[in-house]
């Protein structure tokens, strides 16, 4: 197991450092003084000099880059100059929300993808796989958002069932919490449901034609015995690879649904940063989507290598 | 592997090898050589229940998004006092907070995604295939590329389209490139797959031992072999760059108001959510549309087209 | 003998429904199985032996369907049993083993818990199971048992994995074994074993056996009973002994024509000419391009290691092994597709080397490849006349000629013009092999390597194909490197021989010496375990 993680490494910290880079050159890009960029429109020009020591800016890029993300590494994160807060704080502020709102969107997401994909690939009936079908297909073709605005319409504003505007946080109160947490988890984790069941259930439709799957019936096992523990154990795999990429764009989907939401979480916080041009914050909320898109996709592949002996022991 | 039921098991889809006559087919379905048979392929895909659906609603919606100045000659910023209503014979939509018809601005919302759709998405297919099968002309650019592309997509969608931004500014022309961007690794992984297993195919390493050159190989051999899946992921993409457009105008990054898309249109809709849940309707309903049409043609191409 | 039977199939028929038409794969089938005695079915690709075998256990893929008919079990009609009975005869009484070891085994699956899951799904208790697995395999012939119980189907060999799947068979002491091609997929030694422990099974245990197979050798090896299919229907059957000496039916009697044997005489014409086309000397392949870390170097691995041979101008050498031998490693390295790691490869007496396109063009006009799978070997998206188009061109043929140019090599292969715009898919797999040979003619070579030119093919096709390469030798004066793992086969095309074995050829010499007097014991093991239809029925 130490030995995959090892293989692994290197890659992973290629797209971080590569990521580092592009988010150390987002306000150079843009254009203008960054400088003046970073410290917002409404700095005066002292506190822009002050930005430019700071920062180094008139030193060469190379260098600029090493200070920052040295800074970066041990934890200095910078100050947000638009909020005039350390991003550190504004951040660890915002994360409760998202977090919860990830977890058990991503609860969500797995419970009702597995679920359906693995209705999708035991159905022998014509009826019940066009009614999965049909299913996957129109949760497809909706995403997160627009889940999000049916939701609220529909429960929030017609039948006024759960609130859709706002938040209150689990470790404060956790009864009127989760209903805030509900809808916005829900839309989320639906929207992303169906391509994990789509791949599991054509993953377990051609695992089903495998010779083993003969072999277990040749055995007297029981449809509901091959279902589960031939095919779905086999097919897991690719459902959780799958699984792993979409927790990633999850995170990135909260951006769009604690908007609609009206939740304080870090998706609004990158929105309104983006808005302001606050660069010092972008630049670490940038790293951090990547970090965790990367390290779910990382927890995927260890589970894959637990769940299957081919990738564990060859690796 | 010696005998024919062995190869007969191991590329035929899962049914029991069905005897078919050894000495050959006797009546072969006749068909002309070149393009036709290809072509044919594709019309047999929107002849299924799913492209006939896929295909109609697809036709309609880009007709309409086309003739838009010709069926409402007045544009979409005419406005009028009646703001905020609901469904009427007037304005079948209703209208806007500032008495707009919702209906021509859907309409011409829909005009937009298609003219972000029509440059991005086959901008992204062309520079994803090809940067996928650079692998067959040099292993190290294959190598590298390959990088290039895992990093990508270490981005999630929208987090790519917020960097794109603060670069490039919101609007029309940094939604293309960020959609182009993000659809890269997805094109050039498909690619890079079609590549490695056209490469281990026997007519494959048979041109090569001809001496035919890589170039020549590429062109004639693997890329009319990969175009298939790559199309089919083409129509799913599509779907993803509608809502990449969607998303990122409805936190106010994308298309800016007061241009209508149809993710402009969420975000203004969703502030007057209370007062008029109609607002959000139409930009809705054409979204779920126009992302199913394209899912399901994806999924007849697949269907009829792939598995043979 | 018993006179009851165990098992007594009646006029069974089975129908696939598909788009355009009704397909009877099984028509009419009956025979019996007796208790302890062994019944092969024997038949081409496509004549409904497999189907049949999978109807017995009702385990028929979609969309084929039973449609008239009995399979009686001890007298219980098992078509008439629904799913659930049926749960209770799959495994416990009859038991299957399948084709392909490797796909066979659930992957993820300890090898003592696929055994015990067999068990256990018939009531044996959890204890019970534990310790009869373990016993089960010790019975199969796995060593080392404890350990090996542990592992995953990927940790062992085709051989050890086919040995797995009979003991998960006979579990439940299944009273008969239905075999589906089991050796189908081995080596001939590994096949030679597989069947020795089938044929202590059915003495130890009385189990009887019903094995489908295309391979007469096998039969002649194993079975006490055969039965011939061919499209649906028994044609023959009886005795093994009798069916194969003196078999009545007219299929049966080409089938056994077609077949070739260890006894027909040798080829004689062996050419009087010195020149060589082909030498290679000292050859090295290193195949290991797997990276063990970012900055340590591939430990080599050489699949071909110190390999030396010649081939003279219209002559077949063939060279023989079993999988993983390194032979076809070998004949990539000639033509290029493989990266040589030392030695020379030398043609008409210049040596070679084949690392740009113009040396491969150049390379080409001498020595040309024919590819094993037929099915793969023809680009699915051109026609005939396009593949032979495009290695005319490269050939230097002007655009011109290119068409009547084609015509000509169909013809030469026996095709007629109207083949020229069909695709593949509208070709046999016997028709697509000789669009393959006659491709590799465009060039006019003088060097034909042909790795394992008829091995996916039927026997009667595979006869036909050598009767081509015979002529066209003869014709064209060609020389043929012939890469083969079937020594009947190789015995009847070649003139000499080289014995390759873990990169490196143990023997080599003219036909007759190697097969009346191999010098190396590889050689011996390799002709004892390949099945000899007439010692067999002597």
């Amino acid at each position: 197991m130490l030995r995959f993680l090892v293989k692994k490494l290197p890659s992973i910290l290629l797209v971080l450092f590569a990521t580092s880079i592009i988010a150390f050159l987002l306000p150079r890009f843009a254009p203008g003084d960054p400088a003046q960029t970073i410290a917002g429109p409404d700095a005066t020009a002292e506190q822009t000099e002050a930005i430019r020591q700071s920062l180094g800016l008139d030193r060469p890029l190379f260098v600029q880059y090493l200070t920052w993300l040295g800074g970066v590494l041990r934890g200095h994160l910078g100050t947000s100059y638009i909020f005039n807060r350390s991003v550190s704080d504004l951040i660890l502020s915002r994360m409760e929300s998202t977090i919860e709102l990830a977890v058990l969107a991503s609860v969500f997401m797995i419970l009702i993808g597995i679920g359906l994909g693995v209705l999708g690939g035991s159905t022998r009936s014509r009826p019940g796989r066009m009614a999965v079908d049909t299913a996957n297909t129109l949760l497809l073709a909706t995403p997160a958002f627009l889940v999000g605005l049916l939701l609220i319409v529909l429960l929030g504003v017609t039948w006024r069932l759960l609130p859709v505007s706002g938040e209150v946080p689990l470790s404060e109160n956790p009864e009127i919490g989760i209903q805030y947490l509900l809808l916005p988890a829900l839309a989320l984790g639906l929207a992303h449901a169906p391509s994990i069941s789509r791949l599991l259930q054509t993953t377990m439709r051609s695992t089903r034609g495998e010779e083993f799957v003969d072999l277990a019936r040749a055995k007297g096992a029981s449809p509901r015995r091959i279902t589960f523990r031939h095919v779905l154990r086999t097919s897991l795999g690719a459902a959780v690879v799958a699984i792993g990429i979409r927790v990633g764009e999850l995170f990135g989907g909260a951006i769009i649904i604690e908007a609609i939401f009206a939740r304080n979480g870090l998706g609004q916080l990158a929105v309104q940063s983006v808005n302001a041009r606050d660069y010092q914050l972008v630049q670490i909320l940038v790293m951090g989507a990547v970090l965790v898109a990367v390290l779910s996709q990382l927890v995927t592949e260890l589970i894959l290598a637990a769940l299957d002996p081919r990738v564990r022991l060859d690796a | 592997m010696r005998n024919n039921d062995v190869t007969t098991m191991g590329a035929a889809p899962p049914t029991d090898t069905p005897p078919t006559d050894t000495s050959a087919r006797p009546a072969p379905r006749t068909r002309t050589p070149g393009g036709n048979a290809t072509v044919r392929r594709y019309l047999a895909a929107f002849r299924t229940p799913r492209g006939v659906i896929g295909l109609t609603i697809l036709a309609v919606l880009l007709l309409t998004a086309v003739l838009a100045p010709v069926i409402f000659p007045h544009g979409y910023d005419q406005q009028t006092a009646d703001s905020l209503r609901g469904s009427s014979g007037r304005h079948l939509l209703g209208t806007d907070e500032l008495g707009r018809d919702l209906l021509v601005r859907t309409v011409y919302g829909l005009r937009t995604d298609f003219s972000i759709i029509v440059v991005a998405v086959p901008l992204s297919m062309i520079a994803g295939t090809a940067l996928g099968l650079v692998g067959a002309l040099s292993r190290v650019a294959g190598a590298v590329v390959q990088r290039v592309l895992d990093i990508i997509l270490g981005f999630p969608g929208v987090v790519l389209g917020v960097c794109v931004v603060l670069i490039m500014g919101p609007g029309w022309s940094a939604l293309v490139v960020a959609i182009a961007i993000g659809g890269l690794p997805y094109f050039g992984r498909q690619a890079r797959a079609a590549l490695l297993e056209q490469m281990g195919r026997e007519y494959v390493v048979a041109a090569r031992t001809l001496g035919v050159g890589k170039g020549a190989v590429l062109w004639r051999h693997i890329l009319p072999n990969a175009v298939d899946p790559i199309l089919v992921g083409g129509a799913i993409f599509v779907v993803v760059a509608v809502f990449i457009e969607a998303g990122l105008s409805i936190i106010g990054l994308g298309i800016q108001p007061p241009t209508p898309s149809l993710g402009s249109l969420l975000n203004v809709g969703i502030r007057f959510i209370e007062q008029s849940p109609m607002y959000i309707l139409g930009p809705t309903a054409v979204l779920i549309l126009l992302s199913m049409s394209f899912s399901l043609l994806a999924d007849a191409l697949n269907e009829t087209v792939i598995r043979k | 003998m018993s006179t009851e039977p165990l098992l007594r199939v009646h006029d069974l028929e089975v129908t696939f429904d598909l788009q355009d038409e009704q397909l009877k794969a099984v028509d009419g089938v009956s025979f019996d199985v007796r208790p302890g005695r062994i019944l092969g079915i024997v038949g081409e690709s496509g004549s409904g032996k497999s189907v049949t075998s999978r109807a017995i256990m009702q385990m028929i893929r979609h969309p084929g369907k039973v449609t008239g008919g009995e399979v009686r079990l001890n007298g219980r009609d098992l078509l008439r049993l629904n799913e659930k009975e049926m749960l209770a005869v799959r495994g416990k009484e009859v038991a299957m083993i399948f084709q392909d070891p490797q796909a066979a085994l659930n992957p993820v699956m300890r090898i003592k818990d696929q055994v015990v899951e067999a068990l256990h799904i018939h009531g044996v208790d959890s204890a019970t199971a534990q310790a009869r697995a373990l016993e089960l395999l010790e019975q199969v012939g796995i060593p080392n048992v404890p350990e090996a119980a542990r592992k995953f189907p990927h940790q062992f060999s085709g051989g050890m994995r086919q040995r797995v799947v009979i003991a998960i068979a006979l579990a439940n002491n299944p009273s008969l074994l239905i075999a589906d091609e089991p050796t189908t997929a081995l080596d001939v030694t590994i096949q030679a074993q597989i069947l020795d422990l089938l044929r202590r099974l059915r003495d130890e245990l009385g189990v009887a056996i019903l094995f489908i197979t295309h391979d007469m050798g096998v039969v002649a090896e194993l079975c006490d009973d055969v039965v011939v299919m061919h499209l649906g229907r028994i044609v023959e059957r009886g005795p093994v002994r009798k069916v194969l000496t003196a078999p009545e039916d007219p299929y049966t009697i080409g089938l056994m024509d077609a077949i070739p044997k260890m006894d027909s005489p040798l080829r004689d014409d062996a050419p009087e000419q010195e020149h060589t086309v082909l030498e290679v000397r000292e050859l090295k392949t290193d195949v290991n391009t797997a990276r063990p870390g970012w900055f340590r170097k591939p430990k080599p691995f050489y699949a071909v290691n110190g390999v030396s041979l010649e081939v003279r101008a219209g002559e077949t050498l063939a060279l023989v092994g079993e999988s993983g031998c390194g032979k076809s490693t070998l004949s990539r390295t000639v033509v290029g597709i493989n990266e040589p790691a030392g030695g020379e490869i030398l043609v008409n007496g210049t040596a070679v080397s084949a690392r740009s396109d113009e040396q491969r063009r150049a390379l080409a006009r001498t020595i040309q490849y024919v590819f094993q799978d037929p099915y793969s070997s023809l680009n699915p998206r051109r026609t005939a006349g396009q593949s032979l188009e495009e290695a005319l061109r490269i050939a230097g043929v002007p655009r011109a000629d290119v068409r009547d140019r084609s015509v000509e090599l169909l013809e030469r292969v026996s095709l007629g013009p109207q083949y020229l715009d069909r695709y593949p898919w509208a070709f046999s797999g016997g028709q697509r092999q000789r669009i393959g040979i006659a491709r590799a003619l465009a060039s006019d070579p003088r060097l034909l390597i042909l790795d394992e030119p008829v091995s996916a093919l039927d026997v009667s096709i595979q006869a036909q194909i050598l009767t081509l390469l015979t002529d066209l030798q003869k014709t064209f004066d060609l020389a043929y490197l012939f890469i083969s793992h079937d020594l009947a086969v190789v015995r009847e095309i070649s003139h000499r021989v080289a014995v390759m074995n873990h990169g490196e050829i143990v023997e080599q010499g003219t036909t007759e010496d190697v097969f009346e007097n191999p010098q190396h014991p590889y050689t011996r093991t390799l002709l004892t375990a390949t099945p000899d239809l007439d010692k067999a029925i002597a």
